[in-house]
């Protein structure tokens, strides 16, 4: 993955990536309740890239991740998904192109680790009693295989932990086989072995499929190691933007978090490291 | 719900097979039992004839079984079958509502349908001693009709006390149920009040019953009930997702607010109906699911023809136990369910949370 990221460069993408652009957001601007929490953004996310979010707590992360998924609407502006304009995408198959790997989730029925996994197909199945889940999928049982979960598939999901919950919410998403993969704060209440697989498993979907990942990062050098690409969000708005050893300054992280932070370059790892001064 | 993690649940098929069979044996021995004790082998006789259609069922006036066909076909099996009808409807009602509120605790009566259809009621078997009425309004008859008027305005108003722009919080539902249902039980008690020589028909109805069961109102409720249920079991997968919460139901391609609705009007309106036929029964919506989920795993798809077979079998089973316990006096069958059914659900509440 290193190899890769040094390999980046604006004019010649590497890999599965290409600077066609899946989503694109023109002049967006997203809140509730008419409350306005980030405006007028303009960003795009391509296949084969794993961009990250970073910014304060309660910048509006969360929100722009409800906005691109339709869970909230937007106050204003436009959204194009592969061309089409998003507003006018149905919800299933809004869902069969975008999946969203939650924070935290609470379940409060016990469905065992296949049926969540499998409740990721049900954007594909259409029919008056087909809604809900395929148990036999194909792609139900790759997902669990992909994720390393397979042996939790009889399990139910109230008794596992947090780690395991996270592994099932994104197998559940690769499920979906989406062209786009949301990520908000996946890796928040995680141990670090377990934020690390997580990561690796959505990078390797992003390289070898050609994913596109848009996701939120509460921790720097966790997006420092796996992003490609930054999007700095400060005062309402992506005040930063651009591939992540560009935009990884002390200059703009002092700038973002109001903090004197001390930016390395570890040698033989191709990627920055922030850390506190103290 | 289980200490083991590998738990394992019984497959449904067979489960409801199981149910099925048992009760088709409750039904059998519950045309036999009651004030006048009939040998199973002539009620057997009954069902067989009524199964192959004889024409000649009801003419025969005379022979060996006539007294006991007219007792079952004309007394008892209405009665059963409006028990199973009004079961089956509390049951897969239960299922529905606790799974749309995401509420353990929720029943059919949660959002005050029963409160609706109680006052309903009252007020058609108060209306003859204020007013004169017109003589197709006088009478018993009209009663079930006031109680589900009754019922579909608390709901219109639970509804519209809800709703937001179209969308319906579970909180705000079962907020906006308890005001309603309170507001409704304090006007009932200034009916009960003021009800006089009634008060004992009132007090009888609400506590509820099948005495008065009829064919018109089986024929009646049988449709009605087969075409809600349809549509609930069409929705019981994407009631699956929307227990993974609204975001997440969201962003999987499920219209939960469009869908919530539409389950919590069709749910609603068969309780409704329920109710109105049968008065408040309680237990039977609130347990039969959670006994099934149990059993079944939280599958809507598995648990909601699950729910509806085991509340019919249930309610038939506490009304025959409430015609047939104290001799000639009848208990309301609400009493029955509610004192069989509030220790049982002590013991699932408790073992539950001993987990």
């Amino acid at each position: 993955m290193n190899e890769l990221s040094n390999s980046v460069n604006i004019n010649k993408p590497a890999g599965h990536k290409t600077w066609e652009v899946l989503f694109e957001a023109i002049d967006l601007s997203c809140g509730y309740g008419g409350q306005v929490v980030l405006d007028k953004l303009n960003f795009k996310l391509w296949p084969g890239f794993f961009c990250g979010v970073l910014g304060p707590n309660g910048c509006g992360k969360s929100t722009l991740v409800n906005t691109i998924c339709r869970v909230n609407e937007p106050l204003s502006g436009r959204m194009q998904f592969a061309g089409e304009a998003l507003s006018l995408i149905s919800r299933q198959k809004l869902a069969t192109n975008i999946a969203v790997v939650p924070q935290e989730t609470h379940i409060a029925f016990p469905f065992k680790v296949r049926e969540i996994v499998a409740m990721g197909r049900n954007p594909h199945i259409s029919g008056v009693f087909g809604t809900g889940f395929d148990l036999d999928s194909e792609k139900v049982e790759q997902a669990l295989q992909m994720t390393g979960i397979a042996h939790l598939s009889e399990r139910e999901i109230t008794h596992l932990s947090g780690g395991e919950r996270q592994l099932v919410l994104l197998a559940r998403a690769f499920a979906q086989e989406p062209r786009l993969l949301l990520l908000d704060e996946p890796t928040s209440n995680l141990d670090i072995s377990h934020a690390v697989k997580i990561l690796r498993l959505v990078k390797a979907g992003v390289e070898q499929n050609g994913l596109a990942s848009l996701a939120v990062f509460h921790d720097l050098n966790l997006a420092c190691l796996f992003a490609d690409y930054l999007f700095l969000i400060k005062d309402g708005t992506i005040k930063y933007q651009g591939e992540t050893n560009d935009v990884i300054t002390e200059e703009i992280l002092n700038d973002l978090y109001d903090l004197p932070l001390k930016v390395h370059s570890p040698a033989g790892l191709g990627r920055l490291q922030v850390s506190v001064r103290v | 719900m289980s200490s083991d993690n590998q738990q394992r649940r019984m497959s449904a098929f067979l489960y409801c097979f199981l149910l099925l069979l048992l009760l088709v044996v409750v039904v059998i021995a519950a045309a036999a039992v009651g004030a006048a004790r009939l040998p199973l082998a002539e009620v057997g006789q009954v069902f067989v004839n009524l199964l192959s259609g004889s024409a000649d069922l009801l003419k025969n006036g005379d022979g060996p079984g006539a007294a006991a066909r007219m007792i079952v076909l004309e007394v008892r099996l209405p009665r059963i079958m409006s028990a199973l009808l009004v079961g089956a409807s509390l049951g897969v009602a239960g299922a529905v509502f606790q799974g749309l509120l995401l509420n353990p605790l929720a029943d059919p009566f949660t959002i005050g349908v029963s409160a609706g259809a109680a006052f309903g009621a009252t007020v058609a078997i108060l209306l003859p001693t204020f007013l004169i009425l017109p003589a197709f309004m006088a009478g018993p008859a009209i009663v079930p009709w006031f109680a589900f008027a009754g019922a579909v305005f608390s709901l219109a108003l639970v509804y519209f006390i809800a709703s937001n722009r179209g969308r319906v919080m579970p909180e705000s539902m079962i907020l906006a149920g308890v005001i309603v249902a309170s507001f409704l039980s304090a006007l009932i008690s200034f009916c009960k009040s003021i009800a006089g020589e009634k008060l004992v028909s009132v007090v009888f109805w609400i506590m509820g019953g099948f005495s008065g069961a009829l064919w018109s109102q089986v024929l009646l409720l049988l449709p009605y009930c087969l075409i809600c249920m349809l549509i609930l079991q069409a929705h019981a997968g994407a009631l699956n997702i929307m227990a993974m919460g609204d975001t997440t139901a969201l962003q999987l391609g499920v219209e939960v607010y469009k869908i919530r609705r539409r389950l919590l009007l069709v749910a609603a309106l068969m309780t409704a109906a329920a109710v109105s036929v049968s008065g408040v029964i309680g237990f039977v919506g609130l347990v039969v699911p959670h006994i099934n989920r149990i059993l079944l795993g939280p599958d809507h798809r598995r648990l909601l023809p699950a729910s509806a077979l085991l509340g019919g079998l249930v309610l038939v089973a506490a009304d025959t136990l409430a015609r047939t316990v104290a001799g000639a006096t009848e208990i309301p069958v609400g009493v029955v369910t509610a004192l069989l059914g509030a220790p049982f659900f002590c013991v699932i509440f408790k073992k539950k949370f001993h987990q």
